[in-house]
């Protein structure tokens, strides 16, 4: 397996220290927040840079004070929540709670917390077309909320005890006596372990195992759990022989050597590449990170990924095509269009057309990511997306392009280029990217920024983390 | 890791190990044009793929084996209810929309397909059938192999998401598109597509061939005056689907081979009434598209292969459905094609850890299509095959 990491692999999750030679730049700031978030605004990039690595690495891991539009992050969470439950309980479908995620996402003061969602959401890929449920797959997703960095064996349980999940993958028909294999397969190949890590024999004892659990629709609890539906018989699973329970499957799962190698792999397609995968001996040492307690540490794995060498080197760098999501609210967030920001509700069924509508993966497995976003529907649906945002249609006002950079004191010139490229590549343009940016630039204001905004979200560089 | 299936998806796999050669064909419309010219048969090739992996004993009905409804007591379609092909096998009754197919001599039918030591896993059997290998990494897809190794023409994709790997290239990106509105650019972004020149490395240039395919193809395809309307096949994807095939086929764009595909057959659970609903859309859209290219003169020149990543388990599960089982029939239809069936009988009493044993190897059904019907050495596209299948003529 090639790799991009040139060093000794023991390196590269050592933490990062900035030196002469590899100093905490602007370079560094974009690369985190473009990586681990959506994009810094202008205001987010100078105040990291003067920060320094570590408290601009913890405003990633734990959150900063402040959303992108000066917001308290705490009040933007209190605002969501309150229309999360509001939807929850209303009438409308699901369009609603993919509201509010798409408002987390935009406005949240801890963005990782929701690409790490994203991430769940692509690792228990429950679809809407099957499970007609908005209560059940919110609640999946809350779920999802609480324990996103929680040692993964709780996720697990969790997982496997969700309305969505037991209806999605046919858990809830698994009975004793009549057994439905369908959650206990993708549980080990996809959720727990990988393909190759598991036999025949673990994926019918599993399915015993989890025999018992059914929907209900109580006021309080929508799933069931009844002793006498449960297989008690002894199973073996994972060479552990025991008259196992759902609880027991997910601890033994958790515990085997795979499960933090695929949660780590999960994290590198996130958060390194979704087009390079790591060689065995970088994957197995993030995944020694995680493994706490004959369990799997998320917290810990996200903490050593965000400060490690390898995150802050070049190697990887622009290697991760960014999702139609991840790529919308980059724009939305980088591009300050807010307030009044665009209606979400005009914005979210565009990623339908770019290929990503939350809650409607392809198929158990998620989305496959990388190049595979670039279809041309995908890509036609793009363009039209900058374009729209940078018309009168989104609502945007006209002049809040040329008024920008002169609300941060940017000047006209070189110094506009970089700031327009910083906020939407990420980083400052090549010599030969410069001079065709400059040429935009110098058309007639104020069409002339929206239309190097819109061209800018066009290039490839915009596609790229 | 180190799947077969990360593998596949992983850039430095789908390119070859160089990316940066897609840069060799940034305009891949002339290209395509010149691949079209050079192709003097005219003979075009739909592949369908069922996603989920469809049961074949409930598709192709081995009516009078007491065995097949010992294994399904509550999902046996019964004797009376088949459509008979011969006097052990009919057709599930919503596939009335074939009946004439089969009885024009114009649907062939493999039983059986299936290869050794069967993977349960939807993506990894899918993987294997897209491979067109069993267990050698190869860099792209079987039809992009065939594409790319052995001149069999141009690759497009109809349907919704990732391009299925199936088609994947080593040199270029493959065209695909849900519906032909899909693809009209706004004004102001039709200028800007593509519109800045690619610095960086391989995947930011691969990035910029696809902005540029994406361009070209928008610009080269007409667009519909209005939105169709979806209620029109009354919620029939699949039909959707043929029907855009169908109108580009009509335009002889230069695409010799397309690629759709359905889901929804992984049938766990209260599996009778999806399964029906199911095989309704697949004979009835398959069967209107047939018609429709008739009326157009142009049935005669294209095959339809349907096919699915496996069969289903032998007995039903305890949810009336069918957990993942292993070999299953593949279907062939078209004015070309010697219909029939092959590939024997199911033996339900000699089962492979309770699945049905392959008895024909899909890569024979795959070399028959490229020699026969494609008219393309499969050497370069499978290695050697010994066995052939007789399918045209």
């Amino acid at each position: 397996m090639q790799t991009r990491w040139p060093h000794d692999p023991a390196e590269a999750w050592r933490p990062y220290e900035p030196s002469p030679a590899d100093p905490w730049d602007l370079t560094k700031v974009l690369r985190l927040h473009r990586r681990a978030g959506f994009g810094a605004t202008w205001a987010e990039a100078q105040r990291d840079l003067a920060a320094g690595h570590e408290t601009a690495i913890g405003h990633l891991l734990n959150g900063a004070p402040q959303g992108p539009d000066g917001r308290a992050g705490a009040a933007i969470d209190a605002f969501a929540d309150a229309m999360s439950e509001s939807y929850r309980a209303g009438s409308e479908g699901l369009g609603g709670i993919r509201q509010v995620w798409f408002f987390r996402m935009v406005f949240s003061a801890w963005p990782l917390r929701e690409r790490m969602l994203l991430a769940w959401h692509n690792h228990y890929a429950t679809s809407e077309s099957k499970v007609y449920d908005k209560e059940a797959l919110t609640d999946q997703h809350l779920s999802q909320r609480k324990l996103w960095r929680s040692p993964v064996s709780q996720m697990q349980l969790a997982m496997l005890r969700d309305e969505a999940t037991l209806t999605w993958l046919d858990g809830a028909q698994n009975l004793r006596g009549s057994i439905n294999e369908n959650l206990a397969r993708e549980f080990l190949e996809l959720f727990a372990l990988g393909v190759g890590n598991f036999s025949e024999a673990d994926v019918k004892d599993a399915a015993r195992t989890l025999t018992g659990w059914q929907r209900v629709y109580e006021r309080t609890r929508r799933v069931k759990y009844t002793e006498a539906l449960h297989d008690p018989g002894e199973k073996a699973i994972l060479g552990q022989k025991g008259a196992w329970h759902d609880e027991d499957l997910a601890r033994i799962a958790s515990a085997h050597p795979a499960a933090a190698r695929r949660i780590a792999w999960r994290l590198w397609r996130t958060f390194v590449s979704d087009v390079d995968d790591p060689s065995p001996e970088l994957l197995e040492g993030l995944a020694a990170s995680m493994r706490v307690n004959g369990d799997v540490d998320v917290a810990r794995g996200l903490e050593v990924l965000l400060r490690s060498r390898l995150f802050h080197s070049d190697c990887y760098a622009g290697r991760r095509v960014l999702s139609p999501v991840e790529w919308v609210v980059a724009a939305l967030r980088v591009g300050q269009t807010f307030p009044p920001h665009p209606d979400l509700a005009e914005v979210i069924p565009l990623t339908d057309r770019m290929g990503q509508w939350l809650f409607q993966p392809p198929n158990v497995a998620g989305w496959p990511g990388g190049l595979e976003w670039l279809t041309d529907p995908a890509l036609v649906a793009r363009a039209n997306f900058a374009a729209w945002l940078t018309s009168d249609a989104s609502q945007v006002a006209a002049d809040h392009w040329s008024q920008l950079p002169a609300r941060y004191g940017v000047s006209p010139g070189d110094a506009e280029i970089d700031f327009w490229t910083c906020l939407a590549w990420g980083r400052t343009p090549t010599a030969v990217e410069r001079g065709p940016l400059a040429a935009e630039l110098a058309k007639p204001q104020p069409v002339a920024r929206a239309r190097m905004f819109r061209t800018l979200l066009c290039a490839p560089a915009a596609q790229l983390a | 890791m180190g799947t077969r299936r990360q593998f596949l998806r992983s850039v430095t796999a789908a390119c070859g190990g160089c990316l940066g050669v897609e840069q060799l064909a940034p305009t891949w419309w002339h290209t395509v044009a010149a691949a079209a010219a050079a192709n003097t048969t005219g003979r075009r090739l739909v592949v369908i793929e069922l996603e989920g992996g469809n049961d074949g004993l409930n598709t192709i009905v081995p009516f009078t084996d007491d065995l097949y409804y010992k294994a399904r007591p509550s999902l046996g379609i019964m004797p009376d209810q088949v459509l008979k092909l011969n006097d052990q096998l009919g057709m599930h009754p919503a596939m009335k929309p074939w009946q004439k197919f089969w009885d024009a001599g114009q649907l062939a039918i493999v039983e059986n397909c299936g290869y050794p030591n069967p993977n349960r896993s939807h993506f990894e059997s899918m993987d294997i059938w897209h491979a067109g290998q069993l267990d050698s990494i190869v860099p792209a897809g079987w039809l992009g192999r065939a594409a790319d190794n052995a001149a069999a023409g141009e690759l497009c994709y109809v349907g919704e998401g990732a391009v299925p790997h199936a088609l994947s290239r080593r040199l270029r990106a493959v065209p695909s598109l849900g519906r032909l509105a899909d693809l009209k650019l706004l004004p102001d972004a039709a200028d800007v597509l593509a519109a800045t020149a690619a610095a960086g490395d391989d995947l930011a240039a691969a990035v910029a061939v696809r902005l540029q395919s994406a361009r070209d193809l928008s610009a080269r395809l007409p667009m519909p005056k209005e939105e169709p309307n979806p209620a029109a096949q009354g919620g029939n994807e699949l039909a959707d689907r043929l029907g855009v095939i169908r109108a580009l086929l009509e335009q002889d764009q230069p695409f010799r081979i397309y690629y759709t595909s359905l889901g929804g057959f992984d049938t766990h659970a209260a599996q009778a009434n999806s399964h029906e609903n199911l095989w309704e859309d697949v004979s009835t859209g398959v069967a209107g598209f047939l018609d429709g290219l008739k009326a157009s003169k142009l049935s005669e020149g294209v095959a339809v292969f349907l096919f699915s990543e496996f069969g289903r388990r032998v007995h039903e599960n305890g949810s009336v459905g069918t957990d993942h089982g292993a070999a299953a029939p593949v279907f062939l239809l078209g004015d070309g094609v010697k219909g029939g069936l092959q590939g024997g009988l199911p033996n339900l009493a000699d089962l492979d850890d309770d699945d049905l044993r392959y008895q024909i190897d899909f890569r024979d059904v795959y070399a028959t299509l490229l020699t026969d019907w494609l008219s393309v050495d499969p050497v370069n596209v499978l290695g050697p095959r010994e066995k052939k299948l007789t399918l045209f003529g």
